[in-house]
């Protein structure tokens, strides 16, 4: 078996693929960091709803086989979780996709983010870990806090001998 | 130096001077040294006579037969005093106060675990190391430039107190980092700036976690740390490194080698997430191991040489191109090997888990950490065909593992050579296998030493030694099979002193019966090549069938992976395509040779497979 392209030079300049093959080569000229093995996906069924059950939905996703994957949800202040558990051991099987639905209620008062883990390891060690997160905050609440956002360290752009700095002033 | 000229008489048993530091901030200073002499008692000696004073440069400080010291400018002075036998010295730095602006800058890390970063900050802060300074006057123009040194201090001379900054650039341009700085993703140099109040002439300049620019300067000391170690280790000029980092730069973390495109729009570079706000909150500007890992491949590209085709990729995956393996199981090696040498040189503390962990952080918790010491408590698969993740040259851990045993066992010297000279000099591709040949045939080599080496590659199932069923080369010492039996072993080929193994198997046929022979459970890279052969050795003749084959099927060796996890092409070693597989059938009865080999003769620079490896050999009569 003889292979042609595995070199990023040789497919940059590789003239016969179609410009599709070439982009789709192009992202393997970086070498990247190791990817996580558990990944999650965190969103609301139908949308968010206050002070009305309102359903919630995670999709886990393992490289790896476990029967004891660990399962945590964190809910702020404001957040009622009315049908599920929010700490638990689960089965999750390579390449399946573990769904889990949960059922909250969330007051217009309610202030922070859902958080959801999930994570593979031994007793004293994590491994694999997937995390996600959700607003809550009401659009009235969200238009208050604002206010409170916080800025950015102050920067401005400026030139050393030609060389162009982003340059942060200290306090 | 100065000596009285009288010698006492009391016999004395300690002699001290007091302070043993001091900082003197005026010049023309006098003062006096206290000198504590005791005698067998314990008891105080008051001492005039018979001592010697001296001082190491006259120019900065002198002192007299009474240890009277005066001083005359700045500097670092030694003053010591001798009684006999006994001595004693104390260290005198002397500033030019109001003269010079000085001062050291550090910013603030992060220490994290295993499990992710502790709530306590770095006991203590981190020197910022060989970076560019410049003192500014108020209209922001440069008066002076200098670098940090080691312990992260700066000094400009002779200036006159006046409304100054001290602007501090992420950048190096001495070594051991020549031409390493950390940009933002317009290629613009990051710079933290501190104004002085009129007067103020020492500045501690104390970069916090909170004010965004630590990272920056954490990036650049992981880097300027791994450059040291490369340049001890591989005797390699390193220099000319950017890294890019900005808050909300949720690409990801990759080094990309000069490629430009949507991914590396500055060119080589190591490029650093940062993404917050981003749905996993990852960002790695503190992830010291990711840092670590990204610089592996910049050594490797630049000073070496990389067939990776790179991707995406994951340490629980192993059935990656031999070639990726290789370059992400170096990377992560290459983190384990910079801390061994960090921690046994602790110029600047370690803020990771330990040595030999990898810990990828979401910016508060770990979402990747293991221990490659530990690397077994990983294996937790609980189905069959998922198991062995961390095993085979085919996994980036397996790679981690070996390279990490050999440098505990051995030093780092042994794997520098092979990277130095046999992969600088082969056309092979850059992979295990390939590792294993240069080992082989290292100026280092020691026959001795291959029973721990086989055990090194064995103990990751990379098995690149002699099987029990050898010496089989020939028809005449072939291999004797039954048609359809079951559960059939591990063969190996692997390198012997005459150049790459073949096996050689026979079986008994019977006339008119069709048999099919093939290869299966290809691993660590073996691309088998099959053969049918007559009694004498030379290429059988069945009545035209196919006696030879290459490839069961057609290669697979990369495609789109649109999983929650990539996202994007991934090169595999596709064994079921590499694997060989001959149908025919038989006009008489007898004993039929099979050969196995690895396809010696098209092996050239790809990475996907290498010349060694196991597999299983099975001959089934299929009607």
């Amino acid at each position: 078996m003889k292979f042609i392209f595995n070199q990023c030079i040789n497919m940059k300049i590789m003239p016969r693929f179609s410009i599709f093959i070439v982009l789709l080569f192009m992202a393997f000229c970086v070498s990247a960091k190791p990817l996580p093995s558990l990944s999650m996906k965190m969103n609301w069924n139908d949308g968010i709803a206050y002070e009305q059950p309102v359903k919630m939905h995670v999709e886990l996703m393992s490289q790896i086989s476990s029967e004891k994957m660990k399962f945590n949800l964190s809910l702020p202040d404001g957040v009622t979780l009315l049908d599920g558990e929010t700490s638990f051991q689960v089965n999750i099987e390579k390449g399946q996709p573990l769904l889990l639905d949960f059922t909250l209620l969330i007051k217009k008062t309610a202030l922070g983010q859902i958080e959801a883990s999930a994570s593979i390891g031994s007793a004293s060690q994590v491994f694999f870990r997937a995390a996600s997160k959700l607003n809550v905050e009401s659009l009235v609440r969200s238009q208050k806090s604002s206010s409170r956002a916080i800025t950015a360290p102050a920067f401005r752009h400026t030139d050393r001998n030609g060389i162009k700095l982003r340059e942060y002033q200290l306090p | 130096m100065n000596d009285a000229a009288e010698t006492p008489t009391v016999s004395i048993q300690t002699l001290s001077l007091s302070p043993n530091k001091l900082t003197i901030t005026e010049l023309n200073t006098e003062f006096s040294l206290t000198l504590i002499a005791t005698d067998a008692n314990e008891n105080a000696v008051n001492l005039s006579n018979g001592l010697l004073w001296e001082t190491s440069d006259e120019s900065l400080a002198t002192v007299d037969v009474m240890g009277n010291v005066t001083v005359l400018a700045a500097g670092r002075v030694t003053l010591s005093v001798s009684y006999q036998e006994l001595t004693d010295s104390v260290e005198i730095e002397i500033i030019e106060s109001g003269n010079f602006v000085q001062g050291k800058v550090v910013y603030q890390d992060r220490k994290y675990d295993a499990n992710g970063f502790t709530s306590v900050f770095f006991p203590t802060y981190n020197n910022v190391r060989y970076v560019t300074v410049d003192l500014l006057d108020e209209n922001k123009n440069i008066l002076e430039s200098t670098i940090t040194n080691a312990m992260g201090r700066f000094q400009f001379g002779h200036v006159i107190p006046e409304n100054y900054s001290i602007r501090v650039l992420a950048q190096v341009d001495i070594e051991p980092a020549p031409g390493f700085s950390v940009k933002d993703m317009d290629g613009e140099i990051y710079a933290v700036t501190k104004d002085s109040v009129v007067g103020e002439t020492i500045y501690d300049i104390k970069i916090l976690h909170g004010s965004s620019m630590a990272g920056v300067f954490n990036i650049l000391d992981v880097f300027v740390s791994a450059a040291q170690y490369s340049r001890e280790a591989f005797q390699v000029d390193v220099e000319d490194l950017s890294a890019f980092w900005e808050e909300n730069m949720g690409l990801g973390t990759y080094f990309c080698s000069g490629y430009e495109d949507g991914f590396c729009e500055q060119g080589q570079g190591i490029y650093i997430l940062s993404n917050p706000g981003g749905a996993d909150s990852d960002t790695d500007e503190f992830d010291d191991d990711v840092l670590l890992h990204e610089f592996g491949h910049f050594i490797m590209e630049n000073h070496f040489i990389d067939d990776s085709p790179a991707g995406c990729h994951t340490i629980s995956t192993n059935d990656s191109d031999l070639s990726l393996a290789w370059s992400e199981g170096w990377g992560t090696f290459f983190g384990f090997a910079v801390k061994s040498w960090m921690d046994a040189k602790p110029e600047q503390p370690l803020s990771s888990a330990g040595i030999s962990t990898y810990v990828d952080t979401d910016g508060s918790n770990a979402f990747l950490s293991y221990d490659i010491e530990q690397i077994d408590e990983l294996d937790i698969a609980e189905v069959v065909e998922f198991a062995d993740s961390y095993y085979y040259a085919s996994g980036e851990a397996a790679v981690s593992k070996i390279l990490w045993s050999i440098l505990k066992n051995y030093g780092i010297e042994k794997i520098t050579d092979v990277l130095a000279n046999h992969f600088m000099d082969t056309t092979q591709p850059t992979n295990l296998p390939n590792f294993w040949q240069g080992l082989l045939t290292s100026n280092l080599y020691d026959e001795a030493q291959l029973p721990e080496l086989t055990a090194i590659f064995a103990e990751r199932k990379v098995f690149y030694q002699e099987d029990q069923f050898e010496s089989d080369d020939t028809v005449n010492t072939a291999n004797l099979i039954q048609v359809g039996a079951e559960n059939a072993p591990d063969y190996y080929l692997y390198k012997d002193d005459l150049g790459n193994d073949i096996d050689v198997f026979a079986f008994d046929a019977e006339a008119g019966m069709t048999y099919r022979v093939e290869t299966s459970e290809l691993r660590n890279g073996i691309d088998t090549y099959i053969r049918m052969l007559d009694e004498d050795g030379s290429l059988a003749d069945l009545n035209g069938q196919e006696v030879e084959n290459d490839d069961a099927a057609p290669g697979d060796f990369f495609r789109f992976d649109g999983s929650q996890f990539c996202r994007a092409s991934r090169f595999f070693n596709d064994k079921s395509s590499l694997a060989s597989k001959l149908e025919f059938t038989t006009n008489i009865s007898g004993r039929y040779y099979v050969e196995v080999s690895h396809l010696s003769t098209n092996f050239d620079k790809f990475g996907a497979v290498g010349p060694y490896g196991s597999y299983r050999l099975t001959v089934e009569q299929v009607q």
